[in-house]
């Protein structure tokens, strides 16, 4: 519907958007001025109504209920305003401060579907604007309303059956005594009819208040339930009614104030089964995963090799710098063959792919592809017994699997989220795919003329490789650890959307490229470093790094790997960004650093090393299959409230991957 | 009369919806996307294998897997 980007337009800041519902699972708070005065907005996650829940629906919930907010503003679809309208009817229940902002208008009128919000404000009793946030109109109006609606003391009010209102009667005086005006007693009275636990406890969270311990409340309570399932009302019954009516009121209200045209045309249902029909859906998915990175890799062979001359060139600077200033041979070795090294690496052969494949993957994003591929996946996913939702999460991890582990709050059942939170990391992230190139480019493709798209469909295929264990290992959790049915899936499948490239592409090479600077400063400059004293600090003659990579050694050949491979993933726990580079790190010590700007030398470089095909094939497996990166283990662990469960995903790729290397080692031994 | 659910639906047709026969929370979600009496209801697409099914309903396209869409009945 658009409320990120109502927020963003309002506040200035940047809040990832996407077009499809889940995308936010968070509150974010950001402010904005309007002459004396600064307003303090909270963008909260999107939700169909405020009494069916998943995970972030509850905290959409939760704020709009218990945020004590001066003015909550109601952001709907001006293309489905009878769904958007159920909401918004709902939230009258709890507060009349509400501003409807009818988002999305220029859309929704060039299908001929036309608004008229006097109407709908006489209707409703509360402020109606319109606005297309993306292009930033009707936000001035929106702003002026706010303190309209923060004035406001009535709204419109669903009325229910005879016998609910009775009941809600019953219950409103002793609830409104018990809640002192804390919140609407009217919309206490229907959850307590509804016996809406969740909402309940919340209360308690929140307000300190246990409804049911107040006797007066309790006796009241009993009363109007046994009333009620004398007039027939069972609890199902009681909470149906209220739905319905609601919607009945919603259709009322929008049927008066709307031309009624359709917001699903001819041409988005033939983009639709294309995208989804038996032969089109599956290929067309592959086909673009495998153009998005054909131009990921060709992108960012040229930006690297720009990146690397001029890093080359800041070294010598850098170099003659330090030995001017009369620095000891071991400072400037510590600094420009430690510290530089590894950031300047990072920089030239990592952020290139990062700085291409996630802006492309945010135009499908924003275009409204995703949710068709958790169409298409859906029934295997059924088949392994989890969530075609996975598909969704599974994507948000190529961005980053710490975003993706916190977006499978999602999938509403708790079994099927904790299986799509442990498989999350099947799924390279932007961290480690540009290794997985890197690798590819060097021992698989180098030799070929079409260099990029060879690579390209190795990569495409490696992925599917872990899609497939995705499905494997969800099917294995679901049938030990986690064992369960598949629950249901209900996905809405959002109008395409044009997304707005220029920004799309900006924004996100923009935070993107800070974010991965950031984190190369702050991690991989003092792993290089880390990792030089290690190497030239030497115990008995053997410096530590040779004692560390000699300890891990005997366990690294055996899964076809080397001691400096394994020490490398090891360390690379804070980031998977430096795994590539400390391996040439480790290797480089040793020996006289030569320059390895290039790819081709350094193949030369692993090669000499004792790199066969096999070491790459296993050490992409390993980059696929391996241990999370700890910002997604913590992730894990707070979204899971468990250490045991962030235990296990850690355990679980790291078994798999050990399980695959070993398979290859077997493989390439005795059959080959 | 034979109840008619969401998986017998000719494709493209519009219906108008009966009354869903889920239960628990998944009823409530599904009423709440707008799934209730007298609402217009049509089957856009299915997945190849069948399941899941996409339906038109009050403005927004919703995907149901076949065992859900079985128990929601038009009339």
């Amino acid at each position: 519907m658009g409320k990120s980007t109502v927020f963003n337009a309002l506040t200035g800041m940047h809040q990832h958007t996407g077009n499809w519902s889940g995308k936010t699972v968070s509150n974010a708070v950001g402010t904005f001025s309007r002459g004396q005065k600064t307003y303090t907005i909270t963008d909260i996650p999107g939700t169909y109504s405020l009494s069916s829940l998943s995970a972030e629906e509850e905290v959409a919930r939760d704020f709009i209920c218990f945020g004590n907010a001066d003015v909550t503003i109601v952001v709907c679809d001006a293309g489905c305003l009878e769904r958007n309208m159920n909401l918004a009817l709902q939230i009258l229940e709890i507060t009349p401060k509400v501003v409807l902002c009818i988002n999305l208008i220029d859309e929704a009128e060039k299908k001929g579907i036309f608004v008229d919000t006097q109407a709908l404000s006489k209707n409703l009793g509360v402020p109606v604007i319109k606005s297309s946030a993306r292009y930033k109109k009707g936000l001035n109006e929106l702003i002026d309303q706010i303190d309209t609606a923060s004035k406001n003391l009535n709204a419109y009010t669903v009325r229910y059956s005879q016998e609910i209102e009775n009941a809600v009667n019953m219950l409103e005086m002793p609830v409104g005594n018990a809640l002192d005006g804390k919140i609407n007693e009217r919309f206490v009275s229907l959850k307590l009819l509804c016996q809406d636990e969740s909402f309940l406890a919340s209360m308690k969270t929140y307000l300190g208040v246990d409804m049911l311990q107040y006797d007066a409340v309790k006796d009241a309570y009993n009363q109007a339930q046994k009333y009620l399932l004398e007039a027939g009302y069972t609890k199902e019954l009681i909470s149906d009614h209220i739905t319905s009516k609601i919607y009945k009121d919603a259709e009322k209200i929008c049927g008066g104030a709307m031309t009624n045209r359709k917001n699903y045309t001819e041409r988005q249902l033939k983009t639709d089964i294309l995208l989804t029909r038996r032969l089109t859906g599956i290929p067309v998915m592959l086909l673009l995963l495998c153009a998005v990175f054909y131009i990921t890799i060709s992108g960012a062979n040229v930006i690297s090799d720009y990146l690397s001359g001029i890093f080359d060139i800041l070294e010598l600077r850098l170099s003659s710098l330090l030995l001017g200033l009369g620095a000891p041979a071991a400072v400037h070795d510590a600094i420009v063959y430690g510290i530089y090294r590894v950031l300047s690496w990072v920089v030239s052969v990592m952020l290139p792919p990062m700085a291409i494949f996630f802006p492309m993957f945010t135009l499908l994003e924003d275009l409204g592809y995703l949710p068709r591929v958790a169409f298409n996946l859906d029934n295997a996913f059924y088949k392994c017994r989890s969530c075609g939702k996975q598909a969704l999460t599974m994507a948000m991890g190529f961005g980053c699997n710490a975003v993706g582990v916190t977006g499978c709050r999602i999938i509403d059942s708790p079994r099927e989220r904790l299986i799509a939170i442990i498989t999350n990391v099947f799924v390279p992230c932007n961290g480690r795919f540009p290794m997985l190139i890197t690798i590819i480019t060097m021992f698989f493709t180098a030799a070929s003329p079409f260099s990029g798209l060879v690579s390209a469909v190795i990569l495409t295929a490696f992925i599917v490789f872990g899609i497939c264990a995705t499905f494997l290992v969800s099917f294995i959790l679901s049938k030990t650890v986690l064992k369960g049915v598949p629950s249901s899936l209900v996905l809405e499948l959002p109008p395409f959307r044009k997304p707005q490239v220029g920004k799309v592409i900006v924004r996100s090479v923009f935070d993107r490229t800070l974010f991965v600077l950031g984190r190369a400063v702050a991690v991989a400059a003092p792993t290089g470093l880390v990792l030089w004293l290690l190497a030239n600090i030497s115990i008995s003659d053997v410096s530590i790094l040779d004692h560390i990579t000699g300890f891990l050694d005997p366990v690294g050949r055996v899964l076809g790997l080397d001691g400096i491979i394994l020490t490398a993933f090891i360390l690379g726990l804070p980031a998977n960004e430096i795994v590539l580079p400390i391996i040439i790190m480790a290797y480089t010590s040793s020996s006289v650093l030569t320059g390895y700007d290039t790819l081709s030398s350094l193949h030369t470089l692993l090669v000499e090393n004792g790199w066969t095909i096999l070491t790459a094939l296993n050490v992409m497996v390993f980059t696929l299959f391996h241990w999370p990166c700890s910002t997604t283990i913590i992730t894990i662990k707070k979204e899971t409230a468990s250490v045991k469960w962030a235990l296990i995903s850690v355990l679980v790729p790291a078994l798999c991957g050990i399980l695959i290397c070993l398979l290859n080692n077997f493989i390439f031994t005795f059959i080959l | 009369m034979q109840q008619k659910s969401l998986l017998s639906l000719d494709i493209g047709k519009t219906y108008i919806l009966s009354h869903v026969d889920l239960q628990g929370a998944l009823r409530h979600r599904i009423l709440d996307l707008g799934f209730t009496e007298g609402a217009e209801i049509k089957c856009l697409f299915k997945a190849q294998s069948g399941s899941p099914l996409a339906f038109l309903i009050r403005g927004s396209v919703i995907a149901l897997r076949k065992a859900d869409a079985e128990k929601i009945f038009v009339l």
